[in-house]
């Protein structure tokens, strides 16, 4: 049996997708980020991330914090929506760069 | 019926772990690189420097040592304190303002910003009060830095060890000479360093790096053992006392039949000239000047052979040896000049006896 046949089924299914991997490992090292960060880290639409982060949100790997009434640069106020991986999340990262390391027989 | 939009668009076998990683690599490079000190933090932190110098060189001018240090430690902890807080407040608010948020690294990094401002005020307090005695206490202090700074970006329990490190180095040099200091660095470099590194990799029992406990008896593993050499060395070395003891007209009125030790005692009030000798790049000749000092305590002193043997007591006190560099620090120094006087050079000199 050729070796990628097996390769998807030994990975996490919600990160492993280009996008939400780059989510998770943004996020990973930075904390936390606005929605604006995000979409201009990994120069999406706002569609697409909004997808994306719904996903990696209801799988419990990011966490969703807000903070009201912040003061905008126009003078309106409005909620401040932050991310973040949550420890389920961070693990699951780990796990995730883990397994592909071990694929690729690869120390880390 | 609404139909969920697709948003896997690379399917899942076509992505090959050797991108996987590599896009995990470059997005952790690009998280990692999120600080940026903002504008008004350049202007916050120059301004208050400047000002501080101003000030303090003003005060410098002013205050006697004492009231320098205290003053200076007040000016410092209030200005940089307070623009610490402001520089923070503004910092955050900008960022929502942007609907952006302050990093985890930027975080850490503020806070180590912080300890150092904090350490430089240390070092300068320890220099005006001990003088270059501090040279441990410093070198305590950074390296307990040194291991607070990775206690930000580490889930081993760092931090407490690096407190505990610059408590040790803020606290010696008030209750230990420099040569207990020195065995204390002895105590604190090889034996407390390596047992941190056996504590935080002991995953259970008493010796656990994380257990309440453990700083506590970390620290008392690393001190006890510095401190102990510290005595031994100082009761070895302890001066031998002769038995007799004769007052100073007794020593003077029989100068010639002096036995091979005895104790001189100089009771309070005795008058002990200090003679002063200075030269310099502006001073032509060396001036030899005798000031005249009065014992405020009776002293007893130690001469071997003829000679003083460095060895002394104040009052009832203990024995001790004296080094002479540790007898003298210059508190002050005031050049003025006045139509009465001229020129003049106020000097004022410490004269430490430890008991």
């Amino acid at each position: 049996m050729p070796e990628n046949d097996c390769f998807p089924d030994a990975l996490d299914r919600v990160l492993h997708q280009p996008i939400r991997t780059r989510i998770a490992a943004f996020l990973a090292a930075r904390g936390e980020a606005t929605f604006s960060e995000l979409k201009q880290a990994l120069k999406l639409t706002d569609g697409n991330l909004e997808a994306h982060m719904k996903k990696l949100t209801q799988t419990g790997y990011v966490d969703v914090r807000k903070e009201a009434d912040v003061l905008q640069e126009n003078n309106r106020k409005r909620t401040l929506t932050l991310y973040s991986l949550s420890d389920h999340g961070k693990e699951a990262l780990s796990a995730y760069v883990q397994t592909l390391s071990d694929l690729l027989n690869l120390d880390t | 019926m609404p139909v969920e939009k697709n948003i896997d668009t690379k399917s899942e076998s076509e992505t090959k772990p050797e991108q996987c990683l590599e896009d995990i690599r470059s997005m952790m490079d690009i998280g990692h690189k999120s600080i940026r000190i903002e504008k008004h933090t350049f202007f916050y932190w120059g301004i208050a420097g400047g000002l501080l110098t101003v000030l303090l060189e003003l005060l410098y001018r002013t205050a006697p040592m004492i009231m320098n240090t205290t003053i200076y430690v007040v000016l410092c902890a209030a200005i940089l304190g307070a623009v610490g807080y402001f520089d923070y407040r503004k910092t955050r608010e900008i960022r929502r303002c942007q609907d952006k948020s302050v990093s985890f690294v930027q975080v850490r990094m503020t806070r180590i910003w912080w300890l150092l401002i904090g350490t430089a005020i240390l070092f300068n307090v320890g220099l005006m009060i001990y003088g270059g005695s501090t040279a441990y206490s410093i070198w305590f202090i950074l390296i307990g830095l040194a291991i607070i700074i990775h206690a930000s970006f580490s889930t081993q329990p760092l931090g407490q060890y690096g407190l505990a490190l610059i408590a040790i180095g803020i606290i010696s040099p008030a209750l230990l000479p420099y040569s207990g200091l020195r065995w204390l660095a002895v105590s604190v470099f090889a034996i407390g360093i390596p047992l941190l590194g056996f504590m935080l990799y002991r995953s259970s029992g008493f010796w656990q790096a994380d257990k309440p406990y453990a700083v506590v008896i970390w620290l008392l593993l690393t001190v006890i053992p510095g401190y102990a050499v510290y005595e031994v060395e100082k009761n070895i070395n302890a001066p031998h006392i002769p038995a007799t003891t004769l007052s100073m007209a007794d020593y003077q009125s029989n100068p010639t039949s002096q036995a091979k030790a005895q104790i001189i005692k100089l009771p309070a009030g005795t008058t002990v000239p200090l003679k002063l000798s200075a030269q310099g790049s502006v001073i032509s000749d060396s001036v030899f000047t005798q000031l005249p000092l009065v014992l405020k305590e009776p002293v007893e002193v130690v001469v071997e052979n003829g000679k003083l043997s460095g060895t002394y007591r104040i009052g009832q006190g203990a024995w001790s040896t004296l080094k002479s560099w540790e007898l003298l620090s210059i508190n002050d120094l005031l050049i003025n000049i006045t139509p009465q006087k001229g020129l003049t050079m106020d000097v004022k000199l410490g004269i430490l006896g430890r008991q």
